[in-house]
């Protein structure tokens, strides 16, 4: 996968004819709204593979930032770079790097079947939303809560117009439960405080009669 | 007119009536149209050599004299001795007679059956079963009595079980709940609706009385769970009876359009309950957390299927708290229910006291461990342990099964607090029987409480190699378990007691796995 990220990166310098592909991708540091679905992806699957457009010499930098992979494509300023969301947050903010780009795919943002059949029933659905959280360790007990917090509050506060039911909060859990009607669950799974929504089904106890 | 033997042998003739029922309530009558299969079962044991069997009479007024008043016991002896005549029994020895009981017990062959079968003067017949008390079995065949008088039997422990109640007051659970919580849900307009169990009506309790068991069908479960780990009485106790409870209630009532009203808990109320126990990890030494709930299928570890479940039970565990739960009842051979098949669960099978995997477990390559939760010999009845109102009633299936394992765990942490949870898994594996389940070949370890204990202290705890897969068509079977130890080694009794608590109660010092490897072994 690596090897046709690199290969598709340096296809779309070396082509001129393609370059115009390049220009499609969004600038991750002019777009907010994709560069918040970026940070959502890296927060709830991992690393992403993205291509830095600034100064060469910043491999050395990524390198001691953590970054597992810095690929220099010669003959162009550019980095093939492997990043967590903390290089990711670093690579938007520097001024060493004139565009960004997302390499590897989007992640999918799938839905179990039959929820959002039931979020248009009369009473909704109850689900049960995994939160795009940068989690501190598992030590850090307050910083947890409050990295959780933080994020769920203005959650919360974007989903108020749909008038989520039963909400239930968790302190060290990145997760909020509540009832939403289909309009409300559209809004979560839009949201990219949000890396996943389930159905928070039932258990039975399971002594036999 | 009604004349004084018939009042007074009327009444006690039906109280002996329904005495006699009663007694025979959970079992199946022979002589009725449901009984064909069982009455099939047992001609032919009788056939093979003689069945035991309980006799219920038909009434005979005209068995009684004519005029004035009749002692019961002389009324059911005059039952009692025209059947046996008109069977042509008179001079039959091994019979059972009862004096306040329209009833007689005896062994049979299979023409005395057929005799008793067709009797007009025979109301029913029943199979003489063994009732015996299971727990009272099932906690020495797992080693657990062997360890208690070792002086490993949970003290200073905690177990959270998170179910439908506790009764706090319950004899066989008095003192032993030290913290309670309810989390459950209302949902007026939700498809089924929801009602809240909570005692105060609200969806989330904390205190003294939280956890009473809820008022509903099935709200026993928790009560009966929690003896299993925990109970501690004349005759016979749980598996831990040193160790305490924290008691949790997350069950709510669905409204059922089609099913009816039935018990369940939201997975959301169920991770609350989670967070709650885990809060409370530095106010008391849990060493598991007991889930004998649970929903679904899932052929693999589901941890991205169930990802709620994922964070908390990695914290639970970081934390020295096993999260033990039960495998589920849908007699699956090949997949578990959520949340026993997240791979960080200990996912708990249920075995017979013959050490076969009962037919309705279910039983995957990730299966972790089994243990008791029905026991056949009394007819494929269920452990006998604790139910609100100071009763004790017997309940089959994994959730009665996985208790057994939430006990062990306590009993083996109160061995060697240092232990961690995966130090404990091993040693449980490692010295526990392997059971083969004939449905799809994979060998399970059957937990060994004593077996246990003896392996964590002589530094046994340590997670296995691998070894060779056993047959398992149509899937590979996982690692067989290594054999058992014949002759535990005596278990040595803890060098130390961990501290009690004082009320009120103070943060207990923690020692995370991995702190004092010295710990091992040090006995």
């Amino acid at each position: 996968m690596r090897r046709i990220l690199l290969v598709l990166a340096a296809a779309l310098l070396a082509a001129p004819s393609q370059a115009g592909e390049l220009a499609t991708l969004p600038d991750l540091k002019a777009d907010a709204g994709a560069a918040a679905a970026v940070e959502r992806d890296l927060l709830c699957h991992g690393p992403a593979t993205l291509l830095v457009k600034g100064n060469p010499m910043l491999g050395g930098d990524l390198v001691r930032r953590g970054a597992s992979r810095v690929e220099r494509l010669s003959g162009a300023p550019l980095l093939v770079v492997e990043a967590e969301s903390a290089l990711y947050a670093h690579l938007r903010a520097s001024r060493q790097v004139a565009a960004l780009h997302r390499l590897s795919p989007a992640a999918p943002r799938g839905v179990p079947d039959g929820l959002r059949a039931k979020a248009e029933r009369p009473g909704g659905v109850a689900v049960i939303a995994t939160l795009a959280v940068a989690l501190p360790a598992e030590t850090d007990e307050p910083a947890r809560r409050a990295a959780i917090a933080a994020v769920r509050g203005p959650l919360l506060a974007a989903l108020a117009p749909h008038a989520p039911g039963n909400v239930k909060t968790f302190d060290v859990s990145p997760l909020v439960a509540m009832t939403v009607d289909a309009r409300g669950l559209d809004a979560l799974i839009a949201s990219t405080a949000v890396c996943a929504v389930g159905e928070d089904a039932v258990n039975r106890p399971l002594g036999l009669p | 007119m009604m004349q004084g033997w018939v009042l007074r042998g009327a009444l006690a003739l039906a109280m002996a009536a329904v005495s006699a029922t009663a007694m025979a309530a959970d079992m199946v009558n022979l002589k009725s149209a449901g009984g064909a299969s069982a009455a099939g079962l047992l001609a032919a044991k009788a056939a093979k050599g003689g069945a035991r069997v309980i006799v219920t009479l038909a009434a005979e007024p005209e068995a009684a004299p004519k005029g004035g008043a009749m002692p019961l016991e002389d009324y059911i002896d005059s039952l009692q001795t025209r059947t046996l005549q008109s069977l042509g029994w008179v001079n039959f020895n091994d019979i059972v007679r009862y004096e306040f009981s329209p009833a007689m017990a005896m062994a049979v062959d299979g023409p005395r059956l057929q005799q008793l079968m067709s009797s007009n003067r025979v109301a029913g017949v029943y199979e003489d079963r063994m009732n015996t008390l299971f727990l009272a079995d099932s906690v020495p065949a797992v080693g657990g009595a062997a360890a208690r008088a070792a002086g490993i039997g949970g003290k200073g422990m905690t177990v959270a079980v998170i179910d439908s109640g506790v009764d706090s007051a319950h004899p066989f659970l008095k003192g032993k709940v030290v913290a309670e919580a309810c989390f459950s849900t209302a949902a007026d307009k939700a498809v089924p609706k929801m009602v809240a169990t909570c005692p105060g009506g609200s969806g989330r309790e904390i205190g003294p009385g939280a956890a009473r068991p809820c008022l509903a069908e099935s709200c026993a479960h928790g009560t009966h769970v929690a003896g299993i780990v925990a109970g501690k009485g004349p005759d016979f106790t749980g598996v831990a009876p040193e160790a305490e409870i924290i008691a949790a209630q997350v069950f709510s009532i669905y409204e059922d359009p089609v099913a009816g009203k039935v018990l369940g808990s939201a997975t959301s109320d169920l991770l609350r309950a989670l967070e709650w126990v885990y809060s409370l990890r530095d106010t008391h030494r849990i060493a598991a957390v007991n889930l004998s709930l649970g929903g679904g299928q899932f052929r693999h570890p589901c941890d991205a299927e169930s990802q709620p479940y994922v964070p908390i039970f990695k914290l639970l565990r970081e934390a020295g708290i096993a999260v033990v739960v039960a495998a589920g009842n849908e007699s699956f051979t090949d997949s578990l229910a959520a949340p026993a098949c997240l791979s960080s669960a200990i996912s708990v099978g249920a075995s017979d006291r013959d050490d076969a995997v009962a037919s309705f477990s279910n039983s995957a390559n990730f299966l972790s461990l089994l243990a008791p939760g029905i026991d056949r010999a009394a007819g494929g009845r269920g452990i006998n342990s604790s139910v609100p109102g100071g009763r004790f009633e017997r309940m089959p299936g994994t959730s009665m099964a996985a208790p057994h394992v939430a006990g062990a765990f306590a009993a083996l942490r109160s061995a060697m607090p240092t232990a961690s949870v995966e130090q404990m898994l091993a040693a449980l594996k490692g010295s526990g029987k392997p059971v083969r389940d004939p449905r799809n070949g994979i060998s399970v370890p059957r937990i060994q409480v004593d077996g246990a204990a003896s392996r964590l202290v002589s530094g046994g705890g340590h997670a296995a190699p691998p070894r060779p897969a056993e047959p398992a068509p149509p899937r590979p079977a996982e690692p067989a378990p290594p054999p058992p130890q014949a002759d535990p080694a005596p278990v040595p009794p803890p060098q130390a007691e961990p501290p009690r608590r004082d009320v009120p109660r103070k943060p207990v010092p923690r020692q995370r796995p991995g702190d004092d490897d010295d710990g091992i072994g040090r006995w």
